[in-house]
């Protein structure tokens, strides 16, 4: 039975495995290593995933969705037409995909598997990853950070020993890991992050100041012509740094616009953005007691990080040149497979050992502990950066008469009043009654290598134990829940494998039909049409050659945008 | 040989290379996943042969502990014991070779800027900015609006790490004078005082708390305090919609609210109240029914409303709403003594002794020879009962459940 080890990516997912004493990558049906982490549903509920589903996003944004990472550990719903799904769930879809390719590839089934998450997901953000998992028939082995994952892959690749810092930039996230490397180990001094910071922000930085240099209220724009404006400026995000100059030109809200784009304008708005990567640099390295000089190399991880405004920002701040020698979007997804052979125990890993840390502090609500009797104050349980996995016992007494009823509030953070922390979960017990302060309960959490908490609460008295639970999440599912997403989304199709060349190209083709005008557009549409009607016949070598030819005259009018 | 160094299995070394050699040779025996326990042992062992080697200290000597509390004298003044102590271990591990003396120089994070030595920075663009924030001061309200504190972050300069630094210090220099001048002899603060939101956004941009150290070269400790207690930087992406792409409607649903209590007692009056409400729901159907079958005579409408309430809770309280009508408007819900959902069982059984309390409680009054009200027999017992078990009815007790209190109240 192999594992495989999953990039599950705000933008791109990627999966691999361990064979032979190497990583081994594992290609999608439409023959890339990246599948785009877009989910659609097209007219007969079929489901569709990656780069269809990315062109569809143009041409059907109102039944396809993209960067919904975002949402992980929140309740919050997304309509694909009339269907609602949860974070969850769509990213189940994804994952049911790469496992599809993987089985596809391994020609066996595969029920296991790894998955990276960003380093400074939550535990309710970790629980909803687990599940997508569990919901796409995946049993989820380890939860692995994205950055340990990445120095894991580069590691085994150079050998190099040292202290690392790893910044993986990727759609969604920024992720700051601290590694040592010696002797086979791995070990994690400290990790911080921001978890709104990614790829997507600056195109959303970029987004806003178009819109407003141009005078066009973004609100007011339809679906697909917003899309194709995030296409547009997405490719010139890419390419700017080689051009004095890129010209956009598009019909927005019924007006043409045109507007010229420079290097300078790009660095111009996504400059708070580029601002707040210093933040989670600096406290990852005071975390880790690292001082700048003593830093034996700088990685960068992730699609973001290829943009020249971030190196030269990281280059300044570490004073060296950062490196890349494996491509920034693959190497997670290869430290994953890296990870799926260290837990299949594999023998040509058994030098290799990998330490990671919590990075956060978890703790619970308390009442004041210096006597003002104020409740709010929180008590740190497990310190950030303290190396998993752990766990933590404290006692907390009763604080008035009789109390009967005790509320172990669960919360992650830094600051000494609950408040400002985030709120993870309670867990509340009966006790017996007594004079405050008598009835004591023993709290235990206990952090796990997936970065999974666990509340145990004692009762002392009774020798009660009340366990597993973090029962009021916010994001959560129960057991109960998990199997029926199961049902509802078994109740859901894929599109057969063997269609997917036809289905990339008419999307493809359906979206240039969108994007493009007079002339060009005719042609389009005039290639579609007899493209369907070949489809129709159902003839598989006139399908072939017909397909061929659609693909070279797509190529032709639209040179540049295979990505 | 002691700890840590029996469970390294080598001798006492100040060589770090070889106590990182022996900790991997343990840790290949003993990896995290399989023997977590053991692991932590030997983590906490390396962690101290490390501690041990840095300081010269091979063989264990408490003073070499008390010693490094004193050093940090400053941060023992803090109320937060718990995150301090995190910083007095991290500090160690940079402290150098004479942790005895608690010289705050040799704490500084970078070495490379030495403080006497002045970087070159735009003073133009730094003037200006101080313009900027000057201006800003004096105006309300905007000097709230963390918008309006904005154009920092856009300005080009700030990229470079000197200006930052130096701007950085200028600007906690002008803040803090700021804040003096908002405070009245009695130690009161004006409307002007700068909230924790803004002084946290500045912190992120300047970084001033990650450079405490630094700035007591420039600034007493007793003014610059307050950084260690700033809330976590606001994240202003998280309000956009969370940038998702596409679909025809994002669904928000609201978190549960930590500072909202998730259950708790009821006070008895409250479940009269939801009582009455679904008696009301059944009596007026049935009033009107009867009315227009013209039973009036033969039925006692309160009898029969009571059976129908009884017949009907067990249906509402183990579905999904965990309540009947009335319970329902007011928040409560009927649980388990594990706060448990009721299965249909439970739920009949909670009826079922309600009935069975009531019946027995108007028989008992019957016994005497001119009994008080039905009503005020029956009243009476339920108050003193739930007043006794905390808030819990008879029948909650005889059918091993209760009742929470969800709603918007206490």
């Amino acid at each position: 039975m192999t594992i495989i080890g999953i990039d599950l990516g705000t933008t791109n997912s990627a999966c691999g495995f361990w064979r032979d004493g190497e990583v081994e990558l594992i290609p999608n049906r439409s023959g890339d290593y990246l599948t785009p982490s877009v989910v659609g549903l097209d007219g007969d509920n079929n489901v569709i995933v990656g780069k269809v589903a990315k062109n569809r996003l143009i041409t059907h944004p109102d039944n396809t969705v993209g960067v919904f990472k975002r949402l992980m550990g929140t309740n919050h719903q997304v309509s694909l037409g009339k269907k609602r799904f949860t974070a969850t769930e769509l990213s189940a879809f994804v994952l049911k995909a790469l496992k599809e390719d993987a089985e596809a590839h391994l020609g066996e089934e595969v029920t296991e598997a790894i998955i990276s998450v960003p380093a400074y997901f939550n535990d309710n953000q970790r629980h909803a990853t687990k599940q997508a998992g569990e919901i796409a028939g995946l049993t989820v082995r380890r939860l692995i950070n994205e950055p340990t994952a990445a120095a894991l892959a580069y590691g085994l690749h150079e050998r190099a020993e040292g202290m690392f810092v790893v910044l993986d930039m990727g759609g969604g996230t920024f992720d700051v890991s601290i590694l040592e490397y010696f002797d086979g180990i791995m070990e994690v001094h400290a990790s911080a992050g921001d978890n709104f910071l990614g790829g997507e922000d600056f195109l959303e930085a970029m987004v806003g100041s178009f819109c407003k240099a141009v005078g066009i209220d973004k609100d007011t724009l339809g679906k697909s012509e917003l899309q194709q404006l995030y296409d547009r400026l997405e490719h010139i995000k890419r390419k700017i740094h080689t051009q004095d100059s890129m010209l956009l030109e598009m019909d927005l809200g019924g007006k043409a616009v045109r507007f010229e784009a420079t290097p300078e304008w790009f660095k111009e708005c996504t400059q708070p953005q580029l601002m707040r990567v210093r933040h989670p640099i600096e406290q990852a390295l005071r975390d880790a007691s690292l001082r700048v000089p003593d830093v034996t190399e700088v990685l960068l991880v992730g699609g973001a990080t290829r943009m020249p405004v971030f190196r030269n920002m990281v280059g300044t701040l570490f004073k060296r040149i950062p490196a890349g020698h494996l491509d920034p979007d693959l190497v997670v997804a290869m430290g994953a497979a890296v990870q799926a052979g260290l837990k299949a125990r594999d023998k040509t890993l058994d030098d290799v050992v990998l330490t990671d840390v919590c990075p956060y502090t978890l703790g619970t609500e308390v009442v004041d502990p210096s006597g003002s009797g104020k409740a709010g104050f929180f008590l740190p349980l497990i310190e950030r950066n303290s190396v998993v996995p752990t766990s933590h016992v404290e006692t907390l007494a009763t604080v008035v008469k009789n109390q009967r009823r005790m509320e172990v509030n669960v919360f992650q953070g830094e600051h000494r009043l609950v408040e400002q922390n985030i709120f993870l979960g309670s867990v509340a017990v009966t006790v017996p009654k007594g004079p405050a302060g008598e009835q004591t309960i023993d709290v235990r959490y206990s952090y796990d290598m997936n970065g999974l908490l666990e509340v145990d609460v004692k009762i002392n008295s009774t020798g009660q134990v009340i366990n597993h639970v973090i029962e009021q999440s916010p994001g959560s599912l129960t057991q109960e829940e998990i199997e029926k997403s199961r049902a509802r989304l078994a109740g859901l199709k894929f599109h057969p494998r063997e269609k997917e060349e036809n289905l990339i190209l008419i999307s493809r083709a359906e979206k240039l039909y969108l994007t493009s005008l007079g002339e060009r557009r005719t042609q389009i549409g005039r290639y579609l049409a007899e493209f369907e009607s070949v489809l129709d016949s159902q003839k598989e070598s006139d399908i072939a050659k017909a397909r061929e030819q659609f693909s070279e005259a797509l190529d032709q009018l639209d040179p540049g945008s295979m990505l | 040989m002691t700890f840590p160094w029996s469970r390294l299995g080598i001798e006492p070394t100040e060589n770090k290379r070889d106590i990182k050699k022996a900790y991997a040779r343990k840790l290949k025996e003993t990896r995290p996943d399989e023997h977590p326990e053991a692991f932590k042992q030997l983590h906490d062992a390396y962690k101290r042969a490390l501690w041990l080697a840095e300081h010269s200290r091979t063989v264990e000597d408490e003073c070499g502990w008390e010693a490094l509390d004193d050093d940090d004298d400053d941060e023992a003044a803090e109320p937060a014991p718990e995150v301090e102590r995190l910083e007095v271990d991290l500090a160690t591990e940079v402290a150098p070779a004479t942790p005895e003396t608690p010289d705050l120089e040799n704490l500084k994070p970078e070495p490379h800027a030495a403080p006497d030595e002045q970087p070159t920075i735009d003073e133009a663009a730094a003037a200006t900015l101080m313009e900027q924030v000057n201006a800003l001061l004096s105006a309300t309200p905007d000097l709230h609006l963390s918008s309006k504190w904005r154009f920092i972050e856009a300005e080009p300069h700030m990229l470079d790490e000197d200006f930052r630094k130096e701007v950085g210090e200028r600007l906690l220099a002008r803040i803090l004078k700021h804040q003096l001048t908002q405070k009245n002899p009695k130690g009161e603060y004006g409307h002007r005082k700068l909230g924790d939101n803004i002084l946290a956004y500045l912190n992120t941009q300047f970084g001033w708390s990650f450079r405490f150290h630094d700035l007591l070269n420039r600034f007493d400790y007793s003014e610059i305090a307050f950084l260690k207690d700033l809330p976590a930087a606001p994240l202003h992406s998280k309000a956009d919609g969370f940038g998702v792409k596409g679909g025809s409607k994002l669904h928000k649903r609201k978190p549960r609210d930590p500072k909202r209590p998730q259950a708790g007692p009821v006070y008895p009056f409250y479940r009269l109240v939801a009582m009455a409400i679904d008696l009301a729901i059944v009596t007026i159907p049935l009033i009107i029914f009867a009315k227009l079958y013209g039973l009036e005579a033969h039925v006692k409408h309160a009898d029969i409303a009571f059976i129908a309430y009884l017949a009907m809770t067990p249906f509402f309280e183990a579905s999904k709403w965990r309540a009947t009508i009335g319970k329902r408007i007011l928040g409560l819900k009927a649980l388990t003594l594990d706060l448990q959902p009721l299965n249909f069982w439970q739920a009949l059984m909670r009826s079922l002794m309600l009935g069975a309390s009531i019946w027995w409680l108007q028989w008992i009054n019957h016994l005497w020879g001119e009994p008080v009200s039905d009503f005020a027999a029956v009243i009476w017992p339920f108050i003193i009962t739930s007043w006794i078990a905390g808030g819990r009815y008879p029948h909650d007790l005889l059918s091993f459940s209760l009742v929470l209190n969800y709603g918007r109240t206490r």
